[in-house]
């Protein structure tokens, strides 16, 4: 990492440096160039000078050598070529005119020069040969007479002539000519010897004048020719246009450092974060491998072609491969998955989530597949690993051992569809099989055969010797009915003693002879509890299921009310459901009853009929006894039995509201009539007295009226007390500390055990009247209810007896001794108000039974 | 920034004349700290006695690279890379005859006369000018005319020197890109810068050394002076260094139309020649018509300056002449 860093930064700082050098250079390059330019200008301006100079020098000397002249102009030659080169400017603010201009002058001022050098060659060889001409004509002269003015003249010429070539001045021009031309005429006035010396010295003469003037023009024009001031524009041109690109070179070398030094810090900032980066994802990393390392659920990650990459220790030890072992195999070598019901390999999921790029959820039931063979229950998903572009790189699967919570969830299905005590499907199961085979029915015209059990007697056992000896009882049952089962028949066990048997593929006549083998077997059954022996019954309903048959609901109610008549009709029997039939006729109506009662009792029709109970006994000044009797009024006004309606209440657990009904109404009316000091009996139905609340509720209805406890006497049937004899019990006890009454109805009807009496501290028996109506001319009757009063006299309990009809029957219960008697004979039951209080029945009573 | 600005003086067109006049008076004191100035006086130091004489001592050598020298010479007197190997550069400028072949006319490859006379090949670094006509301004240019001497081109000459092996072996030592047009013209221009001739009892004489020359030589230099003929004879050649307008010439000038004023009917100006071992090179003139250096003079006073001269004063200039013969090699020639 650290050697990557370094390359990176020497490899960008090398490009830097000599991106760098590169401008640099190519600037310098043009800075060569421009001072070779300036310079040249500068140079030509130099050698100009130098020209102009020594053109002076040589015209005013008289004895002068051209070599200067000739190395300037051969230097000034050389720069000309160079400055031809120029010819296309660098830059448009140079004139390329200015420079072509140059150039002209500079051609001129060569071939200008050269006409110097001959001029001035011919004026000084003039010049330098008079002495020696002047003197040779005064050797001449000598050996004449009257040669003064000869030899004075051309002495003054020659002397005016030397001046003359050194001036630029015009004026003298016309002197001198003056005098040459004196010269010329002095050539026919001299001896003829000396004529040709005068024309040679004329000539001369004549040679200086021209040329002077040659000269002169020539040097004049040479100095003239504007090179200098070309040149000085050309070089203060070439001189801004530099110091422009100077300024700009240096303003973009400032720039250029600027970036540079940006771009450096820039690639340091940068690789200063990439290094912080770089650590902060090696934390990351190994906190990832370390969280990944320590997790509790299996992790395998895989590259995109599902080979493995790594394994974490639960991992390792759920497929028993190490991680060096299986790093670099394929996924399908390490992670072998089998559906745990069909034990059948299930696809790689990991393929599955690479193909189709999004998590999968765990398949069903996998099981893993351990190296060594064993196998553990697990829950698997997989996701992918994105990269940058959204591109799988990779999978990773997380699983862990669900082997514990298969079971638990296992148990608790169990547990949800099986009866704890006897191991047989609970009712919800039962349903549930009992809708398959009604779907089955319907749709393969299959007849299944639905059977109701219940089983009498339970109770008893129950009540008797504890829930121990029922929950045995109910074992010992279901493995009897199990017994008699087919491969294809389910028993399940509905609630209580309750049993239901689903008979598939069964006809009525098979059903029914399986029903009476069931019969029989249980009425040959014998249950044994702590050496005491119990028989049992069991009645049994029968209910068809074909392809007419409604819904499980209808289904099970239909083999419920077939049972529930086999029950009511005597036990220990077999009842089939059919359409149509009384009984269950009777059934339904109960259930329209329902909602009558309901109704009723939301608009207040029910009312309190009394029927008085009157002492038989000497004491006639004993307060007044009624029992209270309910009834209904109907929508049209009749007035409807409780025998009518009670059945459906019972069944329909309805009793509890009526009974707190009949309890408020009563209770409110001794309230509101304190003159009424009559002792009345209120009937409490068997579930009333089931109901946990009822103790309460009377306590607190006792509360609110405050009325007389002795003036209340609560009859209990004796079937009622002994199927909830511990709670009766209870309720008997707590109230009559208050100083309610108690009456024992209905007594001999049912089982009538003497022995319940010691723990029902009652104060009265009402003996059955069904013994009291036939005391007469059945003799068993009458040593029953001489027996029970018998009994009532020893245990201090006031015997009551019902249905007194006539005369008769009067004298002989005051024969036996019997304390009240009530009947027909005594009156009947009248409405507990009389007209004028009849508006006080607008009594209400919650319907809440709890 | 390494830049001098407005360091020359500001100066007007129409001020120069005047500006000038002062520069001669004063000198150049704006241009002092010049390097360019600087190195332009260093070529012009000068000692005291000749400052003051038309006439300057051969200049001391600049340096040249032997081998390039070496090779110059070596290819100077090859008769091979003449197209027919008949004649050498250095056949016509012999250097054991004052740099000439001492004929009136030389004969090319082709057998053909030149059209000139040959002048010498010593000291030609110090002419502007080369040929009769003075034509060319540089050696270089000059050498390719020459080419056509020893019947060759550049390709054909650059082709015989590769095919002779110790010139390729030499060029490809001293050039990096061996034989070409430019390594040759610089191997050849090298030696022709090294025929120098320095020393003469003249240059001797202006160098300071007053017995370099006798009485009757100075008397010679004099006359050689007061007959004007310095005018063109003049600088460290004693000529060689302009051409003559002839166009420009005016009585007493001779006679225009004589062989050596029109020259061919054709020439309008011509070079004045280099003076120095005038002695070894006769005959004399462009034509070779003055056999000896007396003749050559009396002709040019005669006919030039149209004054009459006596023998002894001729006889003098002569002797001057003489004097001006110098050494190559350290060797008088």
């Amino acid at each position: 990492m650290k050697t990557a860093h370094l390359k990176s930064i020497l490899i960008a700082s090398a490009l830097i440096v000599v991106s760098c050098i590169l401008i640099l250079n190519s600037k310098s390059t043009n800075f060569q160039q421009f001072r070779q330019e300036i310079q040249l200008l500068r140079d030509i301006r130099l050698i100009n000078a130098l020209i102009n100079q020594e053109l002076l020098t040589i015209r005013y000397q008289l004895y002068t050598n051209f070599d200067s002249l000739s190395d300037h102009i051969a230097k000034l030659k050389s720069k000309y070529q160079a400055l031809k080169k120029l010819t296309s400017p660098p830059h448009q603010s140079i004139k390329i005119e200015e420079l072509n201009r140059l150039i002209r002058y500079l051609n001129k001022k060569f071939e200008m020069a050269d006409e110097f050098k001959t001029a001035n060659a011919l004026l000084k060889n003039s010049l330098a040969v008079f002495p020696h001409l002047n003197e040779a004509l005064l050797t001449k002269l000598a050996n004449y007479e009257h040669t003064d003015l000869v030899a004075n003249h051309v002495d003054s010429l020659l002397r005016d002539i030397y001046l003359y070539s050194l001036t630029n001045d015009n004026q003298a021009d016309a002197q001198i000519a003056q005098k040459v031309e004196m010269l010329e005429n002095l050539q026919f006035n001299v001896a003829p010897e000396i004529a040709p010396h005068l024309h040679v010295i004329h000539k001369h003469a004549r040679t200086v004048i021209d040329n002077r003037h040659n000269v002169n023009n020539i040097v004049n024009k040479l100095l003239g020719l504007p090179v200098e001031y070309l040149t000085y524009n050309l070089q203060q041109t070439y001189t801004s246009h530099n110091e422009k690109v100077v300024e700009q070179s240096n303003t973009y070398r400032i720039i250029l450092f600027i970036l540079s030094v940006l771009l450096l810090s820039t690639t340091g900032y940068i690789l200063f974060k990439l290094k912080r980066k770089t650590y902060e994802l090696e934390h990351e990393k190994n906190r990832a491998l370390v969280t990944l390392h320590s997790i509790g659920d299996g992790i395998i990650t895989t590259d995109a072609s599902a080979v493995v990459q790594y394994l974490n220790p639960v991992a390792e030890q759920l497929t028993g491969w190490k991680n060096n072992e299986a790093c670099g195999k394929h996924l399908s070598n390490i992670f072998h998955v089998f559906d745990e019901r069909t034990n059948k390999p299930i696809d790689n999921i990991v393929e599955q989530c690479i193909a189709e790029n999004r998590n999968i959820p765990s398949a069903t039931q996998s099981v893993l597949v351990n190296r060594d063979g064993s196998k553990t229950a697990i829950e698997d998903t997989a996701a992918p690993i994105r990269g940058y572009n959204d591109d799988i790189i990779g999978t990773i699967i997380v699983f862990r051992d669900v082997s514990r919570t298969r079971e638990l969830s296992r148990k608790l299905s169990y547990q949800a569809s099986h009866d704890a005590l006897t191991n047989v499907i609970n009712r919800r199961a039962f349903e549930i099989q009992l809708t398959k085979a009604i779907k089955l029915a319907r749709e393969n015209r299959e007849k299944h055969a639905l059977l109701y059990l219940d089983l009498d007697q339970f109770k008893v056992v129950n009540d008797t010797c504890g829930h121990d000896a029922g929950d045995q009882l109910l074992i010992q049952v279901t493995s009897l009915l199990q017994s008699k089962l087919g491969s294809t028949d389910t028993l399940a066990r509905l609630g209580g003693d309750e049993f239901g048997i689903l008979l598939r593929n069964c006809g009525l006549n098979k059903a029914k002879e399986f029903a009476e083998g069931m019969l029989t077997a249980v009425k040959q059954f014998r249950f044994e509890w702590q050496s005491i022996h119990f028989h049992l019954g069991v009645s049994i309903g029968i209910a068809m299921i074909d392809h007419s048959s409604g819904n499980v609901v209808s289904a099970m109610s239909a083999a419920d009310m077939a049972c529930y008549v086999a029950k009511d009709t005597g036990r220990n029997r077999v009842h089939i459901y059919s359409h149509g039939n009384k009984e269950l006729i009777r059934r339904r109506d109960e259930m329209q009853w329902m909602s009558k009662l309901t109704r009723a009792l939301k608009e207040n029709r029910f009312v309190l009929y009394k029927q008085p109970i009157v002492p038989l006994g000497l004491d006639k000044q004993q307060k007044r006894r009624y029992e209270l009797l309910l009834r209904l009024h109907d929508d049209d006004g009749r007035l409807i039995q409780p025998s009518e309606f009670i059945p459906a209440a019972e069944r329909y657990n309805f009793m509890p509201t009526l009974d707190r009904w009949v309890i408020r109404a009563a209770f409110t009316h001794l309230a509101s009539n304190h003159e009424d000091n009559a002792c009345y009996s209120i009937n409490l139905s068997g579930t009333s007295l089931n109901t946990n609340t009822l103790l309460k509720y009377i306590k607190q209805e006792h509360d609110k009226h405050r009325i007389n406890p002795e003036n209340i006497c609560f009859e209990i049937t004796e079937t009622a007390a002994i199927n909830n004899l511990p709670k009766v019990a209870k309720l008997i006890r707590d109230l009559k500390l208050s100083g309610f009454k108690f009456a024992l109805d209905d007594f001999g009807k049912g089982v009538s055990s003497f022995m319940y009496l010691s723990s029902l501290p009652v104060d009265y028996l009402k003996i059955d009247g069904e013994f009291v109506k036939n005391l007469l001319n059945n003799t068993v009757n009458h040593a029953i209810i001489w027996s029970i009063n018998n009994i009532g006299r020893i245990l201090k309990i006031q015997i009551i007896a019902e249905y007194v009809e006539n005369e008769h029957l009067h004298d002989a219960l005051i024969d036996i001794g019997i304390d009240y008697a009530q009947g027909y004979k005594f009156g009947e039951p009248v409405p507990l108000h009389n007209i004028l209080d009849y508006n006080n029945r607008n009594v209400v009573v919650p319907l809440t039974i709890a | 920034m390494g830049f001098t600005r407005k360091r020359v003086v500001n100066g007007k067109p129409n001020a120069l004349p005047a500006l000038f006049c002062m520069i001669f008076i004063f000198g150049h004191p704006a241009a002092a700290n010049d390097t360019t100035l600087a190195s332009l006086r260093q070529n012009t130091d000068i000692s005291p006695i000749h400052t003051r004489e038309p006439i300057r001592p051969i200049p001391d050598k600049t340096f040249l690279s032997p081998e390039k020298v070496a090779l110059g010479e070596k290819l100077f007197h090859d008769r091979r890379l003449d197209s027919k190997q008949v004649i050498a550069c250095g056949d016509c400028h012999n250097l054991n005859l004052g740099g000439t072949d001492q004929l009136a006319f030389s004969v090319n490859s082709a057998g053909t006369p030149t059209r000139f006379n040959t002048p010498s090949i010593f000291n030609v670094a110090l002419n502007t000018q080369y040929y009769w006509s003075g034509k060319f301004e540089t050696l270089d240019e000059q050498l390719t005319d020459a080419l056509a001497e020893i019947n060759t081109t550049w390709p054909q000459l650059i082709q015989t020197i590769n095919s002779i092996p110790e010139y390729a072996e030499h060029f490809n030592n001293l050039y990096s890109e061996g034989v070409t047009k430019e390594n040759i013209k610089d191997a050849f221009v090298s030696y022709e810068l090294s025929l120098a001739t320095p020393d003469s009892s003249f240059d001797l004489y202006l160098k300071g050394d007053t017995n370099a020359l006798s009485a009757k030589e100075l008397q010679g230099y004099k006359l050689f002076k007061s007959f004007g003929c310095v005018t063109c004879h003049q600088g460290a050649n004693i000529g060689g260094n302009f051409v003559l307008q002839l166009d420009k010439l005016a009585p007493p000038f001779g006679n225009l139309n004589s062989t050596r004023t029109r020259l061919h009917g054709k020439l309008e100006q011509i070079r004045v020649p280099s003076l120095r071992n005038v002695a070894l090179t006769a005959p004399y003139f462009h034509d070779g018509s003055a056999t000896t250096l007396h003749q050559a003079v009396s002709r040019m006073i005669d006919e030039y300056l149209g004054i009459g001269v006596d023998d002894q004063q001729v006889a003098q200039i002569v002797d001057f002449l003489k004097t001006l013969t110098g050494k190559y090699k350290g060797q008088k020639l």
